[in-house]
């Protein structure tokens, strides 16, 4: 089995670099300047009316790349209509450990070949590493997750599909008692 | 702002590569923050912490000093108000080991002058040597030798360099080169930058003379404070504080040992501090993952810090950002505890809120702590922010990326409400940076922190369809 990343497409390399150039300054110093060749997954999205409509992952939307950038430091490409745009960087959670989680499942996963995804269901508060093959495909939700959804399982699709709909009916559920009548519209 | 005056700094790196950042107020108190890393995720910085030794301090501290021991173990100096030096030190080499309780008794010998600033580098081999400033402007300095296999610290003299120093100094600072020799700088009383290095990389080797001549030129200015730390290669980046709180750098042009000094500019970083806005105190480090870091006092006794972006010893520093601790959310929907909890922690570094706690207000249920799932909820972050004492206002809608800056610079923290795409929900987070390229430093209690264009901010926040809907203001 082999978990192989693909190459991003040179527009959204050029997005990065012109993002990433923009924020350069006065203090590079060329002999010490660092190559720049950083590993980069796709990024999707999935949002929760899709969940609630159990339209699935078929529903997931691709929104661009995440470049890891060395240390804890990820930077973000958009795709949109008129082509990417650097969307700026993240040293959160989940950078570091989309590619110590790949590591850890790589032997866990079977024969297949594999390629990594990160998919974002910030509405329910999950990050995942998806797995996307030719035959199936395996998603390993990132820690910290929603409680319906075990951070570091390997789920096959149906079953983290079927999870996202059971923390999906619990955010529905997640109403404070006192909801204000004259809710003006600011509260998640 | 904050409810306290911060008037000295310090950091470094734990032995589980976590970073330590202390902070004395003025009250010579001294504390603490660090940050946070569960089951090797990276989250932030955990709330201050006072004390975070055994017991509170006998003492009021007046400057703090600290470095690893050669098993990775942290040692910590403080001077207090009184001259006295103390010290403590983990216990263990574990990142979360206790410390000892402070002591005047960590040399073999007593302290015979009254000191004034300390500062601790280390040799080659990873033993420290400490250099101790006194009232009368005299450098003194002790070190680490082993004997019998035991690591001690030798007495204290004036007699440690070759040649006479160019006495009295007003401020001393130390850093490593990448090659392990240890170089010294001092200030003196005309502000003039005087340095001094060990004449190579071995423990046992010679300093050399005192020389003006360690930069690309002489200073066009004149300096009160000065500082150094290693950048992701290991060469040395140096910063200066000159007479009117300006901040000055230049580093060095590669990572040979004899490398030249870049010409000293303010522009070392895009965001320059505004004229308004004077620098007290300064204190450089070198992060886990080879970012090096900055973190400085203002005038209004304010820690902001900066960061370089990436490892890459060439990269831009993020713009000035406020020192606002984020802990992570406890619950999916407690985004709103998160964020004012964070923010009352801020204002008040001794702020007793949890995220329970102000639950417990807003929901409001009196079990939110013993029992929180049922309190696992939506919440209003202008509520949340009434209960902890720290709303001014808010408004349905998006502030200029101008009005994020003012607000930063006068020390307050800025909270936004980003809606997901379509009716997928909303999320609070705060901003606690912006400045120049209209780039803002957010603070995200689930997401951790970010960097990112004014525009994302506005749209695309996490994803592409995401967008802000309301402003919060602090206070």
């Amino acid at each position: 089995m082999a978990i192989n990343t693909s190459q991003a497409p040179p527009a959204a390399w050029d997005a990065l670099r012109a993002g990433m150039d923009f924020l350069r300054g006065a203090t590079e110093t060329p002999a010490r300047r660092a190559a720049f060749d950083p590993r980069a997954y796709e990024t999707w999205y999935l949002g929760l009316d899709a969940i609630e409509a159990k339209k699935g992952i078929a529903a997931a939307e691709r929104t661009g790349w995440r470049y890891l950038l060395g240390g804890r430091v990820a930077a973000d490409v958009y795709v949109r209509d008129d082509g990417y745009k650097f969307a700026g960087l993240n040293e959160g959670p989940f950078v570091q450990q989309i590619s110590d989680t790949i590591e850890k499942v790589r032997d866990q996963v079977g024969n297949d070949d594999y390629e990594p995804r990160l998919l974002q269901i910030p509405a329910l508060y999950i990050a995942a590493l998806w797995l996307h093959g030719l035959n199936d495909d395996l998603f390993v939700p990132l820690d910290p997750s929603h409680p319906e959804v075990s951070a570091h399982r390997i789920y096959a699709r149906q079953d983290f599909e079927a999870a996202l709909v059971r923390a999906a009916d619990a955010r529905k559920r997640a109403v404070p008692p006192n909801a204000y009548p004259d809710d003006e519209g600011h509260a998640p | 702002m904050a409810d306290w005056s911060a008037t000295a700094l310090t950091a470094a790196q734990l032995s589980d590569g976590n970073m330590q950042f202390w902070a004395v107020d003025s009250f010579g108190q001294i504390w603490s923050t660090w940050q946070i890393t569960t089951d090797t995720t990276y989250q932030d910085w955990r709330y201050w912490q006072m004390p975070w030794t055994p017991a509170v301090p006998a003492f009021r501290a007046a400057q703090i000093a600290v470095a690893p021991l050669p098993d990775q173990r942290l040692q910590f100096w403080t001077v207090d108000t009184e001259g006295y030096i103390w010290s403590c030190w983990k216990t263990g080499t574990a990142g979360n080991a206790p410390w000892t309780d402070f002591t005047k008794s960590w040399t073999r010998n007593p302290v015979t002058f009254t000191a004034k600033q300390v500062a601790v580098g280390p040799l080659s081999d990873h033993t420290l040597q400490c250099f101790a400033l006194d009232t009368a402007g005299v450098i003194h300095s002790c070190w680490q030798t082993y004997q019998s296999g035991t690591l001690d610290w030798n007495d204290w003299t004036t007699n440690w360099s070759n040649t006479q120093p160019p006495q009295p100094f007003t401020w001393i600072a130390v850093a490593p080169w990448p090659d392990g020799t240890l170089q010294l700088w001092a200030v003196d009383t005309g502000g003039n930058i005087w340095s001094c290095w060990k004449s190579g990389a071995d423990p046992s080797a010679q300093w050399t003379a005192w020389t003006q001549d360690w930069s690309a030129g002489t200073p066009p200015f004149s300096a009160k404070q000065v500082a150094a730390a290693p950048l992701y290669d290991g060469g040395l980046q140096f910063w200066a504080i000159d007479n009117n709180g300006r901040l000055w750098s230049c580093w060095q042009e590669t990572t040979d040992p004899n490398s030249a000094w870049t010409a000293w500019t303010q522009n070392w970083l895009a965001d320059l501090l505004s004229s308004a806005t004077v620098c007290r105190a300064l204190w450089p480090a070198r992060m886990s993952d080879g970012r090096t870091a900055l973190w400085i006092i203002d005038g209004t006794a304010e820690v902001h810090w900066t960061i370089k972006l990436t490892p890459d010893p060439s990269a831009q520093w993020q713009n000035w950002s406020l020192m606002l601790p984020m802990e992570r959310q406890e619950h999916t929907n407690w985004c709103w505890a998160g964020c004012s909890n964070a923010t009352s922690h801020f204002y008040e570094v001794a702020s007793d809120w949890s995220q329970c706690k102000i639950a417990i207000k807003e929901i409001p249920s009196p079990n939110c702590c013993a029992d929180p799932e049922p309190c696992n909820v939506y919440g209003y972050l202008n509520i949340a922010l009434e209960i902890v004492d720290h709303f001014a206002s808010w408004g349905e809608n998006r502030e200029p990326d101008s009005t994020i800056t003012n607000e930063v610079w006068s020390g307050r923290p800025f909270g936004v409400r980003i809606a997901w795409k379509g009716d997928d929900g909303a999320h609070f987070i705060m901003v606690s940076g912006g400045g120049v390229n209209d780039m803002v430093t957010v603070k995200d209690p689930w997401f951790g922190p970010s960097y990112i264009p004014y525009d994302t901010l506005v749209s695309g926040y996490q994803h592409p369809g995401s967008s802000w809907t309301h402003s919060y203001f602090t206070e």
